[in-house]
């Protein structure tokens, strides 16, 4: 018991009404609460509940860019950055149009006043700006205007240039491959752009508690190429000058290598510029070397060798007689030389090859029966597209067997690569035969996905591979083309310690309207090296070169040994004799 | 009789009290209920009792507890509570204690949860910053590369493309030029030579 509950406290009176009083108020102030709980919690609740997700659920769209493209050493080809566009809603402006104008001036570096005309075009959607960089679009976001909108796109930069231009291709305004590997290897490239709910604390930061599974751990894969930019730099900056030299219309360098089809460089001329595609003919966003037919003229003789060695109606050594000029049917067949030298009498397959002999060329051709050769013609699979990663690869064609035994003629155009047609990087397909061994592998450009540590992350499919000659074939075929260099003519690109096979080519074009022109030449040359053991090929055609003494021994073979040597020294080719 | 338990005041600090104490119990009015003069310390009943008592009644022997309650401890001096009883303060204080670590603990986990969301949209802010400078420097490299290359193809710079004639191919080296080298003793420091200059 307390101690001081041993006096009875004294009773006073109790003050009814005032504790009614205070207990009604108490009351009365649930009920309101408990009222104001109902209606909030179960009237108005939807609406709020809405509202709140309005301000505190964002739709993010992280950076998840368009896989890049490296080439062989890691540097870029094709890369994402984001741009901005800049849009104005005057009927939200808290200021003047002239006040926002001339605030928007300084970092957009636009006039004041066209800036206003374009303000005052519209009350709202007013497209001001485009293509506006990362820092603009900040410092415009630091003017914490009102009615200001700025739109976040991805933009694809080449930082090269027209330099790969024609095997990377281009992207449109939507962001989709338009031509070369970016229309292609549109799957491997393009990532799922995914939109986030995501909700925001009231400060402004964002909360992940709905965030998704991996989102920020996207790969940092990007697309590697064969191609070695420094070789593809000397050879477009060569083929350009040589062209422009020449006034051709276009040319074309190929650089392979032979054992696997991986081209270090592959350029086209006239090309485009990748940044600024829109103000480009629509024709130069193909690769011509990889779409186009051509006839090959005399590059294709080596590959007819190779035909009848390996049918084993002809061998190494034997000699073929060259007249100069004969006649089938009505029509006469003579060497490009003719008229100069006149026949030649009998020539080793060196010799045909180093003189590039029509007539024998047909002597030797004609030991194989027209159906013989055009089934050979037909296993090198002239008339099927290349399996290159490059849109609109086009099949050669080839005259039908019926034609080949019908006239004697088109067995002899034949013989020496007219009469039918190619694409350049076909050819290089079947010179890369004779220098491997035999095997007809797939040109290609793509190596596969890398992460940062530069290992393959994705492969393509295995490429098919197909043996067309034997290796005791090629190894004649390529010994008889180091003769062609080492021979007296063959000095335009010769390399001192270095050993190399090649054959030179002149064909006159054939007109659309059937017969060919005879002042428009397409030439040609193809080099491999080294002879004892291929690793490259380079090929260089240069189409209607204008001017004095066009060959291809004359125009496109010092561009072969200039690409040579680039190739050469960047490789690290170690050369065979001192 | 229970007013030896309670702690006694000092005199000092009570003294200056009582007078106005003394005349509020002869009121016999309940102290809370009254109202004090402002300025006034309303004492705690408790001492309202504790205080008169050692001071007034307790005679000045100090020897009178001693002598009095000779038998009292004894019986007190086992606390045997029942068992059910004490299985009940041993629960009552494990779950206490429970209860504290529970209490702590969700404190942690609920501030870690708005931690961690702070934190993580700090972390998210700096990544996006990361990847724009990593966006903005790769670019410049490149479109700098493309530059120098396209400035160096300029013939008047003087620079010209690789060859073999600009390139220096050494041999391998052969291995027999490594075993043939002498293997030559390490030099013994002797103790007493100065090794420093």
């Amino acid at each position: 018991m307390p101690p001081w509950d041993t006096k009875a406290p004294r009773p006073y009176r109790l003050h009814v009404q005032r504790l009614g009083l205070v207990w009604g108020l108490l009351i009365l102030g649930l009920l309101a609460l408990g009222f104001n709980l109902y209606h909030l919690q179960i009237h108005r609740a939807p609406a709020l509940l809405e509202q709140a997700r309005n301000q505190q659920m964002i739709y993010m769209r992280p950076y998840i860019p368009r896989r890049a493209i490296v080439d062989r050493a890691g540097n870029l080809l094709a890369t994402d950055r984001l741009i901005f566009t800049l849009y104005a809603h005057p009927n939200q402006f808290k200021l003047s149009r002239e006040a926002v104008a001339d605030r928007l001036a300084a970092p957009l570096t636009q006039d004041t006043n066209q800036l206003l005309t374009r303000l005052n075009q519209r009350e709202s959607g007013i497209s001001v700006a485009a293509n506006l960089s990362e820092e603009v679009a900040d410092q415009i976001r630091a003017l914490r205007l009102d009615g200001l909108e700025l739109v976040r796109q991805y933009s694809r930069l080449y930082p090269q240039q027209e330099l790969v231009s024609d095997v990377v291709g281009y992207v449109d305004l939507d962001h989709k491959g338009q031509a070369g590997l970016e229309y292609t290897q549109e799957k491997a490239l393009e990532r799922d752009v995914r939109t986030l709910q995501m909700s925001r604390a009231g400060n402004g930061a964002l909360m992940p508690d709905y965030l998704p599974d991996g989102l920020l751990g996207f790969d940092d894969q990007r697309l590697q190429l064969t191609i070695d930019m420094r070789l593809q730099r000397v050879a477009r900056s060569l083929l350009k000058q040589q062209v422009e030299t020449y006034k051709a219309k276009r040319g074309a360098v190929i650089v392979m290598d032979v054992n696997d089809g991986a081209l270090l460089a592959l350029a086209c001329e006239p090309t485009f510029d990748p940044n600024q595609y829109s103000q480009f003919d629509l024709k130069l966003f193909k690769n011509w070397a990889v779409t186009d037919l051509y006839e090959p003229g005399s590059t294709f003789k080596p590959i007819n060798v190779a035909i009848a060695l390996e049918a084993g109606v002809i061998t190494g050594d034997e000699s073929f007689y060259d007249a100069g000029q004969i006649k089938l049917e009505t029509w006469e067949i003579s060497n490009h030389d003719y008229k100069q030298v006149g026949g030649r009498g009998d020539l080793t397959i060196g010799e045909i090859l180093s003189f590039s002999s029509n007539v024998a060329m047909v002597a030797l051709i004609n030991r194989l029966t027209p159906q013989q050769y055009h089934e050979a013609l037909e296993s090198l699979d002239l008339t099927q597209p290349l399996g290159i990663e490059l849109p609109g690869a086009a099949a050669g064609q080839l005259k039908p067997l019926s034609s080949f035994l019908a006239s004697p003629v088109e067995v002899a155009t034949t013989a020496f690569g007219q009469g039918f047609s190619l694409t350049p990087l076909k050819l290089a397909q079947l010179h890369g035969a004779i220098a491997n061994g035999g095997l007809l592998v797939t040109p290609h450009l793509v190596r596969g996905l890398v992460d940062e540590e530069n290992s393959l992350a994705w492969e393509p499919e295995e490429r098919p591979v197909k043996r067309v000659f034997s290796p005791e074939t090629t190894e004649t075929v390529r010994r008889k083309m180091g003769e062609t260099i080492a021979a007296p003519g063959g000095d335009v690109v010769r390399i001192p310690g270095y050993q190399m096979g090649g054959k030179s080519g002149t064909s006159q074009k054939a007109s659309p309207t059937g017969g060919y022109f005879s002042d428009l030449k397409i030439v040609s040359f193809v080099a491999t090296l080294p002879l004892d053991s291929p690793q490259y090929l380079v090929l260089v055609v240069i189409d209607e070169p204008k001017g004095e003494d066009l060959f291809g021994s004359t125009v496109a073979a010092p561009l072969v040994k200039s690409v040579t040597e680039a190739l050469i020294a960047i490789e690290g080719l170690p050369p065979t004799t001192p | 009789m229970i007013a030896v338990a309670h702690p006694l005041p000092s005199p000092q600090t009570s003294r200056p009290r009582r007078g106005p104490r003394s005349k509020r119990r002869q009121q016999a009015v309940p102290v809370a209920f009254r109202p004090e003069p402002a300025g006034k310390v309303i004492p705690h009943p408790t001492m309202q009792v504790a205080n008169p008592n050692p001071l007034t009644i307790v005679p000045p022997a100090v020897a009178a507890p001693q002598t009095q309650p000779s038998p009292r401890p004894k019986p007190l001096a086992p606390p045997t509570a029942p068992f059910w009883l004490r299985t009940l303060l041993i629960i009552q204080r494990g779950s206490s204690i429970l209860t504290f670590c529970l209490a702590t603990a969700v404190l942690m986990v609920y501030g870690s949860t708005v931690y961690i969301q702070q934190a993580w949209s700090e972390e998210f802010r700096q990544l996006e910053q990361l990847q724009r400078e990593k966006r903005e420097l790769t670019t410049a490299d490149e479109l700098m590369k493309n530059q120098l290359a396209q400035r160096a193809a300029a013939p008047e710079n003087g620079l010209v493309a690789p060859s073999p004639a600009n390139t220096i191919f050494l041999p391998r080296a052969t291995n027999q030029s490594v075993q043939s080298a002498p293997i030559t003793p390490l030099l013994e420091v002797r103790p007493d030579a100065p090794l420093g200059y």
